[in-house]
């Protein structure tokens, strides 16, 4: 390595000798190389961002979706896109909300099991894609 | 075996051959011992802060930028241990730490024997001014006398500018070589009584 001109005529290198460093002591790459076996594999950053950032991204996505399309396919009925927002606030009453628990009333165990199913099997699928793309770096 | 240099082995550790790291650290070690061993002054201390070094930088080889030097980035993290441990434990070491202390020992009998003395009395006397100084200052003196580092790359792995490295390396020089002359005086001084 080439240095600057300023130390050039350096008393101080009288008494330095480069050459003579200073070594590891014996043994030193296999007792360090016992240490490094127990840490995990290190990974790329780009990869460490995926990893740490996929799930909260893909819940997210999900999530903005299936709200998106409550408001837009809203319910049987529904003439146009924007008429269930347009009722939804017309719905809206302050400062009480009119809420109908008549729904709730009607719903019989048939439609609720029915119901329960879908969820369940829509929570599964989700669990088992999530679990396929992260269980190989969790093993690692 | 052919070293197929720094990048080659950091790809294969991180397509998760841990092994090719060996290669990596056989490399290195030497170098990065020394460091420590020059700032800290104490064999065990360094081996421990060159043996951290190298698990930091195992750990966060994933986030090393494949267009700078390893070894700038690995003498970085040996440095900065190195520095903080002394900081934080302010241990006072021992002369019989340094190596090449062996003025007492120096023999006349032929040249050779004569011209080693010689290198191992300045090395004695090189140690006891390292002792004097403060840890940065042996860092610095480490990598720009030793390590043969230009003041661009000591800036890298102490991230001190330009100018404040030069205005301390000049100090801690300035320094070491008053510490050198006043310990030659006193040697002289000595030995002129013993005779």
């Amino acid at each position: 390595m080439k240095k600057p001109g300023k130390f050039e005529d350096d008393i101080l290198r009288k008494y330095i000798n480069p050459r003579k460093i200073e070594k590891a002591p014996e043994g030193f790459t296999g007792r360090l190389m016992t240490l490094i076996q127990i840490e995990k594999v290190p990974v790329k950053a780009a990869d460490k961002f995926r990893i740490n950032y996929l799930v909260p991204v893909i819940s997210g996505t999900v999530a903005v979706l299936l709200v998106v399309s409550a408001i837009f396919l809203g319910t049987a009925e529904n003439i146009t896109a924007y008429d269930p927002v347009i009722r939804f606030l017309d719905n809206i009453r302050i400062p009480f909300p009119d809420i109908k628990f008549d729904y709730f009333y009607n719903i019989t165990i048939p439609r609720l099991i029915s119901y329960l199913a879908i969820g369940f099997f829509v929570l599964t699928l989700f669990d088992r894609v999530l679990n396929s793309l992260f269980y190989k770096r969790n093993k690692q | 075996m052919d070293y197929k240099g720094d990048i080659f082995y950091i790809r294969q550790v991180l397509e998760g051959k841990t092994i090719a790291y060996t290669y990596l650290v056989d490399q290195h070690k030497d170098h990065a011992f020394n460091l420590a061993f020059r700032i800290c002054g104490n064999r065990e201390e360094a081996e421990e802060i060159a043996q951290d070094a190298f698990i930091k930088a195992y750990k966060s080889l994933g986030n090393f930028k494949m267009r700078s030097s390893f070894a700038t980035w690995l003498y970085r993290i040996v440095y900065n241990s190195a520095i903080s441990l002394i900081r934080t434990r302010k241990k006072v070491i021992s002369l019989e730490d340094f190596p090449g202390n062996t003025a007492d020992s120096m023999s006349y009998s032929d040249n050779e024997a004569e011209t080693k003395a010689e290198e191992e009395y300045r090395n004695t006397l090189l140690n006891i001014a390292l002792q004097k100084i403060s840890e940065e200052e042996k860092g610095l003196i480490s990598l720009y006398y030793f390590e043969e580092m230009t003041i661009d790359e000591i800036s890298a792995v102490t991230g001190l500018n330009k100018s404040t490295i030069k205005v301390k390396l000049f100090r801690a020089r300035q320094k070491m070589l008053e510490i050198i002359q006043e310990t030659e005086n006193r040697n002289k001084i000595h030995y002129e009584k013993a005779r």
